[in-house]
């Protein structure tokens, strides 16, 4: 074998059983790249056509359910009341829970894409948990929204938004109690059904509830 | 006017320093009914845990998430609030819900409508720098030095160059316009608790201590010190509506996604008050 060849063979075994850990991205990164993505898509001239504005919001929910966890989210807004519902269930509500926040937060995103985002800095809590701290720069004031992330087989994800200190997790999850105190898991997931349906209606761009 | 303030001050007081959410754990409530609620609601939840322990185990071997509670267990504590006042909070609620939609929302639509964005960020800069000495004197009494002096830094440069506060020029340094700190939060540095939630018609969420903060920092508002009560009014309305007109879609979108908006939004205020003690 000639020594050029060898090197570059030996370049290749280095890079193919070195540890991954250090060419993975940093869960900075990740979110960086998400948010990029969809104002990308957002200011796409392409899709400007009312026909192709479905194919838009189709690229949208794709970006953001392959950020968020959903069903972690689903899990934690539960809490121990999560061992009342059966897989079934879980899965259903994982599923009107994952389009209701979807389609929040787009809102939120489209409704705010003059304000400029700022990546503060981010915060291993450990080797598997970070969080990412953003600031969103408006006029009214600026809001600082941290980002709680996750490492899991697919890369890091997103478990939890925090707006001005009011983590969207621990909100939903007060709900939740309350209502299952009193009410059985299939109630909750037919009033979670109802919401999803309502706010089609209210904010008919980009159904989420067929 | 100012009578009245001094009896809600006094009131507020006497009660940050006896903390009712304790009282109701230990025992002779002032309020019985809600401490036995309380114990009433813990111990049939726990109930339900228990039952439901048996059958619901075997369902999971999906994934992670079981073995893995702890790992997320200190995120997502528990924080009650006492709320005795339900059904006085949930009127004035719905009383603020449709003060917002019929009036303050239309009347902010209309005057940012007519009023130049420019001359409106002037307005808000206005009133934030004349604010200065509440925010100032509540850094100051939480220790916190770098801030009060960027209070004071920016208050100055702000009415000067700034041109009587109207233009922002502290805002391009690091040190101009500190976080906004106030009596209650001052309060809750000095490790008072929230007491319980109330909602005020016109002002919104509130707890207790919040409540005698907002008091306080009244005194340390100009607008206090002007003998006229109708400029007083006609100055906060402007504040209030000015303000509005830049954030015309936050109280919708929290209210849209929340399936009990009420609890949303009591829950929303009581996280957000103490992030803002703890920062």
């Amino acid at each position: 074998m000639e020594p050029k060849r060898a090197f570059s063979f030996f370049i290749f075994f280095f890079l193919f059983f070195s540890p991954f850990d250090v060419f993975a991205l940093q869960p900075k990164d990740v979110l960086c790249k998400t948010i990029d993505e969809i104002f990308e898509t957002l200011n796409d001239s392409a899709y400007e056509t009312p026909d192709l504005n479905k194919l838009k919001q189709e690229k949208l929910w794709k970006t953001i359910e392959g950020a968020f966890d959903f069903t972690l989210m689903t899990k934690l807004a539960l809490g121990k009341y999560r061992k009342t519902f059966s897989k079934k269930q879980l899965s259903e509500l994982t599923d009107y829970f994952g389009k209701l926040l979807r389609k929040i937060y787009l809102e939120k995103i489209e409704s705010g894409s003059k304000d400029k985002i700022v990546y503060l800095d981010q915060d291993m809590v450990s080797e598997k948990k970070a969080r990412v701290h953003t600031k969103v720069l408006r006029e009214a004031g600026d809001i600082p929204l941290n980002y709680s992330m996750r490492k899991t087989k697919g890369g890091w994800k997103i478990y939890d938004v925090n707006v001005e200190g009011v983590s969207l997790v621990k909100n939903y999850r007060k709900q939740f109690g309350d209502l299952l105190f009193s009410e059985t898991p299939d109630q909750l997931i037919k009033k979670m059904k109802k919401k999803v349906e309502k706010q089609d209606i209210e904010n008919p761009k980009g159904r989420i509830s067929d | 006017m100012k009578n009245k303030f001094g009896v809600i001050f006094f009131l507020g007081f006497f009660f940050s320093f006896f903390p009712l959410e304790n009282m109701g754990k230990i025992h002779a409530s002032p309020l019985p009914f809600l401490s036995c609620q309380l114990s009433e609601k813990a111990a049939s939840a726990e109930k339900k845990e228990t039952t439901s322990d048996k059958d619901s185990i075997e369902e999971y071997d999906d994934d992670f998430f079981e073995d893995d509670v702890e790992f997320f267990n200190d995120e997502f504590e528990d924080e009650a609030v006492a709320d005795p006042f339900y059904y006085w909070n949930v009127a004035m609620f719905v009383f603020n819900d449709k003060l917002y939609f019929w009036g303050l929302k239309p009347l902010a639509k209309g005057y940012s409508a007519v009023t130049p964005h420019l001359v409106r960020v002037g307005i808000k800069n206005f009133f934030r720098n004349i604010f200065m000495p509440a925010r100032f004197v509540n850094a100051t009494l939480q220790g916190k030095v770098q801030k009060s002096g960027g209070e004071l830094l920016s208050f100055f440069i702000n009415s000067t160059v700034g041109v009587l506060g109207f233009c922002n020029p502290a805002a391009k340094y690091s040190w101009g316009n500190p976080s906004v700190e106030d009596f209650g939060q001052t309060l809750g540095f000095y490790k008072i608790g929230n007491g319980f939630y109330v909602v005020w018609p016109f002002l919104g969420p509130s707890t207790l201590r919040d409540s005698v903060g907002l008091a306080g920092n009244w005194f340390l508002t100009p607008l206090a010190y002007i003998e006229c009560q109708e400029l007083v009014y006609g100055l906060s309305g402007l504040d209030k509506v000015n303000d509005v007109s830049f954030r015309i879609g936050d109280y919708e979108s929290l209210k849209g996604a929340a399936l009990d908006p009420y609890k949303a939004v009591r829950d929303a205020y009581i996280q957000m008050r103490k992030e803002k003690i703890k920062e």
